[in-house]
């Protein structure tokens, strides 16, 4: 390759987000990472759910760790505990407490999102396409990885 | 009999054998000391070239070309002992020739290799560092 392709763009508001999130939804083949506080009114949007449900579909397996309690997001979001249970084998769902909101797709696109207070959207994100250097990837995922091990399985 | 081939052959068989216990070697401990290196560390480690040399080594396709190169650097050896034994003209011919292709394709890979982990986007690198490191 020799020449490095990686992109980073930052992003303010929600309807930004949400586009740049389908984007990097649409470019999963092997698999999506996330950590997320899951905002209801965000995640229960038409085009965020089909983006979500399609990527779920073509990778392999789908990590998402929930930032706080997981109980109301249970109700709120039942087509993404539903969509976990007929894909059982590949979505697991974890809950775990004071974690960075990350999207990894594939370990080489990424969404960052600076600390914020609940229920808040879009504040401050940077996106990351085609990381180049395997250091970096390998660094947010080991990170990613660290959270996964620490959360707590929850039944969908 | 080849020329200057008793002085040839032997010389061959020490090379094959060093390369094969060098690479191998490399491609068994690197990726441990690339995970040592990087297990405490935050991103910011990403600016050294060192590192990001080790991390492209680490990269499975990259281990697989070191395994299979050694593999071809025993085969070689192989044939150059053989020919101590038999004394086939062949034996060494086919032992030079590979010898010649393992070189040429060992300097390509660490010209490639070398090169590739230069490349890096200082700035963006920067944005990736702030953004994931507010929980350290």
């Amino acid at each position: 390759m020799l020449v490095d392709n990686m992109q980073t763009q930052e992003v303010r508001g929600e309807e930004q987000t949400k586009e740049k999130i389908i984007n990097l939804l649409e470019r999963s083949e092997k698999y999506i990472w996330m950590s997320s506080g899951l905002n209801s009114e965000f995640y229960n949007d038409p085009d965020v759910k089909t983006a979500m449900v399609n990527a779920f579909k073509q990778v392999e397996d789908v990590r998402i760790i929930i930032d706080g309690d997981y109980k109301t997001k249970k109700v709120e979001l039942r087509w993404l505990f539903e969509i976990a249970q007929q894909f059982r084998e590949k979505i697991r769902i974890k809950q775990h407490q004071n974690l960075l909101h990350w999207l990894i797709v594939d370990g080489k696109h990424f969404r960052l999102e600076r600390p914020h207070k609940t229920e808040m959207v879009g504040v401050d994100n940077l996106f990351v396409i085609d990381v180049f250097q395997p250091i970096v990837s390998d660094m947010l995922n080991k990170k990613f990885t660290k959270w996964w091990l620490k959360a707590t399985s929850i039944e969908p | 009999m080849i020329n200057g081939s008793e002085i040839v052959a032997p010389m061959l068989v020490n090379f094959s054998i060093v390369g094969f216990v060098i690479f191998i070697g490399i491609a068994a401990f690197i990726p441990m000391a690339y995970d040592v290196l990087t297990r405490n560390e935050t991103l910011s480690i990403a600016r050294n070239y060192p590192i990001r040399l080790i991390a492209r080594l680490s990269e499975t396709r990259n281990i697989r070309f070191l395994i299979i190169t050694s593999f071809f650097l025993l085969i070689t050896g192989l044939l150059g002992l053989l020919f101590l034994f038999f004394e086939e003209d062949i034996l060494l011919e086919i032992a030079l020739m590979l010898a010649i292709l393992i070189i040429s394709f060992l300097l390509i890979f660490i010209i490639y290799i070398s090169v590739d982990a230069i490349s890096i986007k200082k700035a963006e690198l920067d944005d990736i560092v702030e953004y994931s490191t507010n929980l350290d």
